[in-house]
């Protein structure tokens, strides 16, 4: 007969490598895809795989956070991931407002989608590989512009797949090309060419946290302020451009800029580049065609 | 009404967290400027009161409450009898979207209205629930993907302001994010009315509807021209077509077929020949009705069917 306790008799010690990955982005960059791609082809290349989305209000724009576990066993954890191996970073400028590299383990990489160089006191001060590569303009040679957005998350796992050979290029193919067809499957391949991989020793300095000094406390109302949610000039890909040569000051992009950020002071409209989301409404309502665009190129 | 003669004044601030190209944000500021100063707004859950901020900011220049999604209108009723108690006059606004409007404040809506409390509701409308990610709402159109009408919703929307009409109170508006004069105007015509007063905006939301964020002023007008929303005010009894909708309806422009909007959107890609056809079905059955209802003449026979 069967005696559970015949289990007890076999004692198994065993190993289980488990990569854990973070990925950090703004909303819309499919940040969440991201993370559920890699889970999947992990899957299929016979690991156990799990995907999560940080859990908060939904915002394009704003910065978003997106886990996945790799294990070669069951995974347990449901947790979110502190202490990651791998980072993705498929915006450069969240690293203003995120400390992307919380709790990133010495010896991991780091996948960083940026049209320039990063510089070492950006990283923080233990053993990293980087992949670098300008998702954006991969994205954009490669006609991935959806809905004025140019799809960063495809390029950034093809630059990862390259500081991480569990998976292969192929498996990834596979899953791309079924969701999102051909173009995507070319704008992965040629991060995955592109990507330039180098190994960095980071020189950042820890902030030293100030000790705050106590203040009254009134009934909490708020204050009007502007920049409740940051620079929001940092969440443009696009940069309107007004041709004064051209514009006759009708009003039309002032009133429906959904952001308040053109002014009309003197008579002349005026584009405040610090608040400025980039939506390209102005241009588009612009009865003049005075408005043009301009990649954003100011990391 | 010129641009030009609109406030400079602004309040709602630049730097908040909502989308690039947010259809309610753009609605929400002329709204702002129409009212001016002396408002205190009443928020329910909804994008608004997430792209707000969080304490100790916020990105709206006039003091706000945050309720619950339920009672928005009972707070507003509350809160202006309050400060009519102390002997100050302001404009006590309700700011909620459709979830918060059509589907989980109603009770508090349809009191308040049946009480005729001396506030304005106002409720842009994005026919979602896009604060958490897009689930459909009772304002939802047939057809449209939503993350919980994934191959497209089965029924057609309800129609609160309609809903508002049949309450017989004394101002109900209908508005459009992209006719942002017109909603300057009904604003401040609600403003000099005393009683209940509600107005509708019709929202485009980028990421909610599928399009490309700088679209949302052409989508808005889309609706209007193609019939799928209609631009009317309703005032002691009476109601009157305004705007394009005023122009369709006296035979001075044509409609546009529902297609023209549709295809725009990507909530709408998956739809067949059948299900646009239903959907024309209802825009004429709505117009019909409409018709029936106006009380500044007569609509030109049928010619805006197309
Ligand atoms: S792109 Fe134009 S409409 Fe959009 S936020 Fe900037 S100035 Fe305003
Ligand atoms: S809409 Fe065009 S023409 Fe009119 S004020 Fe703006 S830039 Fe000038
Ligand atoms: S989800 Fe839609 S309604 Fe909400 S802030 Fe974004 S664009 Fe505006």
């Amino acid at each position: 007969m069967f005696d559970c306790y015949d289990l007890f008799d076999e004692v198994q010690l065993f190993y289980v490598m488990k990569w854990e990955i973070r990925l950090h982005g703004r909303g819309g960059q499919g940040v969440v895809t991201a993370s559920k791609i890699i889970a999947e082809a992990a899957f299929a290349e016979g690991y156990q795989s799990q995907s999560i989305p940080f859990f908060g209000a939904e915002r394009r724009g704003s910065p978003v956070t997106a886990f996945t576990r790799i294990s070669e066993h069951e995974i347990r954890e449901r947790s979110q991931i502190y202490h990651p191996d791998y980072l993705l970073i498929l915006d450069p400028l969240v690293m203003r407002t995120v400390d992307v590299f919380q709790g990133l383990k010495s010896g991991g990489g780091v996948v960083i989608s940026s049209p320039s160089a990063i510089e070492r006191d950006v990283f923080p001060n233990i053993e990293l590989t980087v992949g670098l590569v300008d998702g954006v303009g991969v994205s954009i040679r490669n006609d991935l512009v959806v809905a004025g957005n140019p799809v960063v998350n495809i390029p950034a796992i093809g630059a990862f797949l390259r500081i991480f050979p569990e998976i292969s290029i192929e498996c990834v193919e596979k899953i791309v090309l079924e969701k999102f067809g051909n173009r995507s499957v070319r704008a992965l391949y040629s991060s995955y060419d592109e990507t330039e991989v180098f190994r960095i020793r980071g020189s950042r300095e820890k902030k030293k946290e100030e000790r705050k000094k106590p203040e009254k406390v009134w009934i909490p109302a708020s204050k009007p302020a502007k920049g409740v949610a940051g620079i929001t000039g940092y969440w443009r890909d696009f940069r309107p451009v007004i041709d004064y040569g051209r514009c006759t000051g009708c009003l039309n992009c002032w009133i429906h800029c959904p952001e308040g950020s053109i002014s009309r002071k003197n008579g002349d409209v005026e584009i405040d580049y610090t608040f400025c989301k980039g939506c390209l409404v102005c241009l588009a309502v612009c009865p003049r065609k005075a408005i043009s665009s301009e990649r954003e190129v100011s990391a | 009404m010129r641009i030009s003669a609109m406030p400079e004044e602004e309040y709602l601030l630049e730097g908040n967290s909502a989308c690039h190209g947010c259809g309610s944000s753009m609605a929400l500021r002329t709204v702002l400027k129409a009212l001016g100063k002396n408002t205190v707004l009443v928020v329910p859950a909804s994008c608004t009161s997430v792209y707000q901020g969080m304490y100790p900011n916020s990105a709206i220049a006039v003091p706000v409450v945050n309720s619950a999604f339920a009672c928005s209108a009972a707070i507003a009723s509350g809160l202006k009898a309050s400060l009519e108690h102390k002997g100050m006059e302001a404009n006590v606004v309700v700011w909620a979207g459709d979830g918060g409007t059509y589907d989980i404040g109603l009770q508090a809506l349809s009191g308040a209205a049946e009480r005729n409390e001396d506030i304005i509701y106002i409720c842009y409308n994005n026919e979602i629930y896009s604060n958490t990610g897009i689930q459909r709402s009772s304002a939802t159109p047939f057809g449209a993907w939503t993350t919980t009408t994934v191959h497209g919703k089965r029924e057609h929307r309800k129609d609160v302001a309609e809903l508002m009409v049949a309450h017989g109170v004394p101002y109900v508006a209908t508005a459009s994010s992209g006719h942002l004069d017109d909603l300057y105007r009904k604003i401040r015509k609600a403003k000099s009315i005393e009683g209940f007063r509600y107005i509708e905006i019709l929202s485009p939301c980028p990421p909610g509807w599928k399009y490309s964020m700088e679209r949302t002023v052409e989508i808005a007008r889309l609706a209007v021209e193609t019939g799928m929303w209609i631009l009317y005010e309703y005032e002691n009894g009476i109601l009157k077509f305004t705007g394009v909708s005023k122009a369709i309806a006296d035979g001075k422009k044509r409609m546009k077929d529902v297609e023209e909007y549709l295809l725009l959107q990507g909530r709408f890609a998956h739809l067949n020949a059948e299900e646009i056809q239903e959907i024309r079905r209802y825009v004429a059955e709505k117009w019909r009705k409409f018709a029936g209802m106006r009380g500044d003449g007569h609509v030109v026979a049928a010619e805006f069917f197309v």
